[in-house]
């Protein structure tokens, strides 16, 4: 029976070798090692075997570890990118047995390797997050050209009508709201979007998650061209004037390591995440 | 005039920001690996982490997790 490894080798990322090596390894002060394949330069790191076990109901001793662990695995992938390099970033918890494993890995999908690194030179991911202060986005709905005649009714009408009017139109905006916030959403969308190479909708994520008591309405992950970051941020800015009038809150972060673009997407292909 | 758009640096990044970005996300590799698979509810946000899998950890499981040997952070 094989003996165990003492060191497992956890890849963070893959490279290009060009843009690797461009770099003087004093001056670059990488935060990783290398496994160099061809045109590939896989980072890694060497770890114990046992970094990623956890129990099956684990503690929070362990799940605390984890947490270390994906902030470790994000800041590595961070530096490399920081410094200008494409980064192809693998999935968190990816380990090898050995450098001979790792290239046979890399021989066998080279290519594809390689074409995604293309894809994504001079790209970055930005995150977009809309959260929505129910109250100020109902408020906003007062003047919807929804309730023009209702509100023209309301100006003319006697006292007793008035509160029922006013009854009637509290219905109406619970029952349109959801719509509107939509239409709305889709709007700014769109404008988000605007000249991202590609783009994916995350899963909304309660108070829990992200500690904010406002509920997120959007979640967008985007690929922009480096080159086309400053014009991309200020239609961004439009967008969150717009909808900072609605209620509704915009946060930009980014940029990231192509964290969702690891494959390249087919024109139409940027749909919600499964 | 204060600008309607927060801007979160990467670097600055929330755990949960973090978190929302690389959990199950990646390319996902397979060949000859150790893997490692978890199915793992974080308690403290409700996503889950599928840490990537192949065979052989099963001879692995149930030993205390250690810390990675390049932590970048004290």
């Amino acid at each position: 029976m094989t003996e165990p490894p003492t060191r497992l080798i956890y890849l963070f990322c893959l490279c290009p070798s060009e843009e690797v090596g461009s770099v003087p390894a004093a001056e670059a002060g990488w935060p990783v090692e290398w496994v160099a394949h061809e045109g590939l330069m896989a980072a890694i790191a060497r770890i114990p075997p046992t970094s990623f076990d956890v129990s099956e109901q684990p503690s929070a001793q362990e799940l605390s570890g984890l947490a270390q662990k994906a902030l470790w695995h994000d800041q590595q992938i961070q530096q490399l990118s920081a410094q200008g390099l494409t980064v192809l970033p693998s999935r968190m918890g990816t380990l090898f047995r050995s450098e001979e494993s790792l290239r046979q890995l890399l021989a066998g999908q080279q290519e594809a390797f390689g074409q995604v690194l293309q894809f994504l030179k001079g790209r970055l991911e930005f995150g977009c997050k809309v959260y929505m202060e129910e109250p100020l986005f109902q408020e906003s709905l007062q003047a919807h050209p929804a309730f023009a005649p209702l509100n023209a009714e309301m100006e003319t009408a006697s006292p007793g009508k008035l509160y029922l009017l006013r009854k009637k139109k509290e219905q109406e905006m619970k029952r349109l709201q959801d719509q509107l916030l939509e239409q709305v959403l889709q709007e700014a969308a769109t404008e988000i979007i605007g000249p991202a190479v590609a783009w994916k909708q995350g899963k909304l994520h309660g108070e829990q998650l992200t500690g904010n008591p406002l509920p997120m309405v959007l979640n967008l992950s985007l690929l922009v061209e480096r080159q086309q970051q400053a014009e991309w941020q200020q239609s961004v800015e439009q967008a969150a004037e717009r909808l900072a009038a609605q209620g509704l809150h915009l946060v930009l972060s980014g940029p990231w390591p192509p964290y969702h673009f690891t494959q390249i997407p087919e024109p139409e292909t940027s749909t919600p995440e499964a | 005039m204060k600008s309607s758009l927060e801007i979160l640096p990467a670097r600055e990044a929330t755990l949960s920001e973090v978190l929302d970005r690389i959990l199950d996300k990646g390319v996902v590799i397979s060949g000859d690996l150790i893997l490692s698979v978890a199915d793992i509810d974080l308690v403290y946000c409700g996503l889950r982490l599928v840490i990537c899998s192949v065979d052989k950890l099963g001879e692995m499981t149930g030993v205390n997790t250690t810390e990675p040997t390049n932590q970048p952070r004290p």
